[in-house]
């Protein structure tokens, strides 16, 4: 610090200030980041059980622990409130944080509140596990614990929330504004979908049609903002440049906005609902390609020039890698809101396919490099191997292919032969079978790649990282390549 | 911020010893400024697939939206595609009169066809016609009689004379069965236009009140003589199967009174 610039300076003490934020939020987020990692595992593995019941279903024996039944909606509610929610949980706090230069005085509240939401997705997990389930998309946990976890979520939202209150930045961010939104969105929408369904009923197929609208604004107003603000926000700070066009920004985030509320109900297109229902929420998807167009663009143009950190950073690849899939998700959902395409995937296996792509290689990809972001940041050393990295990238990245291509095809199959109403039932579900063994061996994939995740991690809460001034990239930095431009 | 103060932010790095400053170990000292936002104008193609999808969008709207009314239902015509392989429609419900038919049908061909055979026309000499038998268009009640008991001996039919055995039926058909049966024969082969008007149904009910009344072991034409006549019971139309209004109530109750009396 010796006779410092006033630029030095200033960099100077950017840096104290970010260390001391990471350092206020240590506890938090990873409390957040490692009960998340413990409820993917979880969850995956329920998934893989699931999995294997639709091909193998004696395999597991008669126990009605064991069906498909109730694996499958435990293991999506343990992925989407365990490790989706938890782990948007944590990176959202750090990028508030970050952005709005808040060092946080206190964070035991917020930790009782994490472990609050755990105890509600335990309950939940298990009450759907024991047959208490209540058998509505993403609401399958029992009746009552919506309360103890919208309770958890106001304290750690309300944290967000008034972290952004008390910025010391003036300028607001685009992340700023996807996170801030994901915190009002999300309540709005759960509180809605329970009080409704569970507490006002009315006839079955108005709940079957709130249903539907809530697992489509989840995916939509929780799941999509929070992954976003995360690319907006890393993707900018690893290139080193500013996000390229305010305007596209500024006019995807409220299209999305605006569209978001509306998108769900296109997952009963045929049925008896009025017709208006099915067809605003189908057109709500369709025009949601607007604001994914604008989205990819623009990060596009950021990274412009600057592709080759994809090669050697773990954080650009995992983020870039979601940021494709979204594409897809988007796409995906675009296209089965279109009826003549729609109608071979509604009730099929294709449906989850288009959930998974949203949540694991959208979702949790993007949080996968927020957490290679973040972790170093929080435990004050690197990641142990780069070798490692790569290992659950591939993994990551075949088994989430895999697993897409299989459902959708094992949707479309399983889509044709139902509609074939002059022949057996159960045949639409044999001609799906080689499809749903390859789901199987993509779980297996994913479940191996973050097993390998997970150990790193473990290390990295041990402070077993490795000890050193340079960041940990999967590939060795071509610095040659990088000081060409600056000589030219 | 003494370097040596263990609490200074300086020491925020792994272990709380290291300064982060001096021995940039630390990530944050090292990372790019806190992103911003830039001003280059929004691409051409942006634009471009976003009006595309506009479009798309709105007719999709506009197509399926059906009024935005409350009481509109139908999503998309042709919901109900057609079964993959042969690509047809899927059937219609048949109607009630044609289902008792094809059921009469069915019976007629497993028990009947192997002497009056398939086509109605008996064989020459041997065992007589069905199509064009007075004893067929003719009432109901003979008809029944003979199906039930059976007959034997000298018989015209057509104008030509046999002289064979009928065994009994009344144990092998229910009074269903034998309705479609005699349904089947009075509306087949040409029969149709020569019953009376609205009897060539028979139903279930007519059957059992024959049953009832008629059982007559070793049954000869002698025997028929006076029941050239319409069993009692509502007459139904031959394709609803539901009863024929007021008048042909009424002949049924007609009927009765002498049916009653045997």
């Amino acid at each position: 610090m010796a006779n410092p610039t006033n630029n030095q300076t200033a960099a100077t003490d950017d840096a104290l200030q970010r260390a001391a934020i990471d350092r206020s939020l240590r506890v938090p987020v990873i409390f957040f980041f490692t009960s998340g990692l413990a409820w993917l595992f979880v969850s995956l593995v329920l998934g893989l059980l699931a999995s294997i019941q639709l091909h193998s279903p004696d395999l597991l024996g008669a126990c009605p622990l064991m069906s498909y039944g109730r694996l499958q909606p435990a293991h999506m509610n343990a992925f989407i409130y365990g490790w989706a929610f938890q782990v948007g949980f944590g990176a959202a706090l750090w990028m508030m944080a970050r952005l709005c230069r808040i060092t946080l005085p206190r964070v035991a509240s917020l930790v009782v509140a994490g472990h609050l939401w755990n105890l509600g997705v335990t309950i939940g997990v298990a009450g759907v596990l024991l047959g208490e389930g209540t058998s509505i998309q993403f609401l399958d946990f029992p009746k009552g614990v919506w309360i103890l976890m919208l309770a958890a979520y106001c304290v750690i939202a309300g944290y967000i929330v008034m972290m952004f209150k008390a910025r010391r930045e003036e300028h607001v961010y685009i992340s700023q504004w996807y996170l801030l939104a994901a915190c009002f969105w999300f309540p709005w929408s759960y509180f809605t979908a329970n009080l409704l369904i569970h507490h006002f009923p009315s006839a079955a197929v108005i709940n079957a049609a709130i249903g539907s609208w809530y697992a489509g604004t989840l995916m939509i107003l929780w799941i999509v903002p929070i992954a976003l603000g995360t690319t907006y926000y890393l993707i900018p700070k690893l290139v080193g440049r500013p996000v390229a066009s305010y305007q596209l920004a500024f006019a995807s985030f409220w299209s999305l906005a605006m569209l978001g509320g509306w998108v769900g109900l296109q997952h009963y297109m045929g049925g008896p609902l009025p017709a208006w229902m099915p067809s605003v929420s189908g057109a709500a998807m369709i025009f949601l390609v607007v604001p994914m167009v604008f989205i990819g663009l623009n990060h596009h143009n950021t990274m412009k020039g600057h592709h080759d950190i994809i090669h050697y950073s773990p954080t650009a690849r995992f983020v870039c890698f979601g940021a494709f899939a979204f594409n897809a998700f988007i796409l995906l959902g675009a296209a089965f809101s279109l009826f003549r395409f729609g109608k071979y995937f509604q009730f099929t296996h294709g449906e989850l396919g288009y959930y998974m792509t949203g949540l694991y290689g959208f979702f949790s990809m993007v949080m996968f490099g927020a957490i290679y972001y973040i972790m170093p940041r929080l435990m004050g050393c690197e990641w142990r191997s780069g070798k490692w990295i790569r290992f659950h990238f591939w993994f990551s990245a075949y088994g989430t292919g895999a697993m897409l291509i299989a459902l959708i095809m094992a949707g479309l199959f399983q889509g044709r032969q139902a509609m074939a109403f002059d022949q057996e039932f159960a045949l639409s579900v044999e001609v799906s079978y080689g499809f749903l063994v390859g789901r199987s061996l993509a779980w297996c994939f994913i479940i191996l790649s973050n097993l390998m995740f997970l150990f790193h991690v473990l290390l990295m809460i041990c402070r077993l990282g490795r000890r050193s001034g340079e960041a940990t990239y999967i590939h060795p930095r071509d610095r040659e390549h990088e000081m060409k431009p600056a000589q030219a | 911020m003494s370097p040596s103060d263990s609490n200074s932010p300086v020491h925020s790095d792994y272990d709380e010893k290291v300064n982060i400053l001096t021995e940039h170990v630390s990530a944050a000292s090292r990372e790019k400024p806190d992103p911003t936002e830039g001003n280059e104008p929004p691409p051409l193609i942006a634009i471009m697939i976003a009006g595309f999808a506009l479009i798309v969008g709105a007719g999709y709207l506009g197509g399926t939206n059906g009024g935005l009314s409350n009481d509109s239902f139908t999503f998309v015509e042709g919901y109900d595609v057609p079964p993959v392989p042969g690509g047809g429609v899927i059937e219609e419900q048949k109607p009630p009169g044609e289902i008792w038919l094809a059921e009469g049908k069915k019976q007629y061909s497993a028990i009947c066809a192997a002497c009056h055979q398939g086509n109605g026309q008996g064989q020459t000499g041997v065992y007589p016609p069905l199509a064009n038998s007075e004893w067929v268009t003719g009432g109901t009640e003979q008809l029944a009689m003979i199906i039930l008991n059976g007959i034997q001996g000298p018989i015209t039919v057509d104008g030509q004379s046999y002289n064979s055995l009928m065994t009994p039926w009344k144990d092998a058909l229910n009074d269903k069965q034998m309705a479609q049966v005699m349904s089947y024969i009075r509306m087949s082969w040409g029969n149709a236009e020569q019953v009376a008007e609205n009897s060539g149904m028979v139903t279930a009910e007519m059957v059992a009140h024959a049953r009832a009344t008629h059982d007559i072991p070793g049954m000869k034409v002698s025997h028929l003589e006076g029941f050239d006549k319409d069993l009692p019971g509502a007459k139904v139309d031959p394709i609803t199967m539901e009863p024929i209004g007021g008048g042909a109530a009424e002949g049924g109750a007609t009927d009765e009174e002498p049916a009653g009396e045997e």
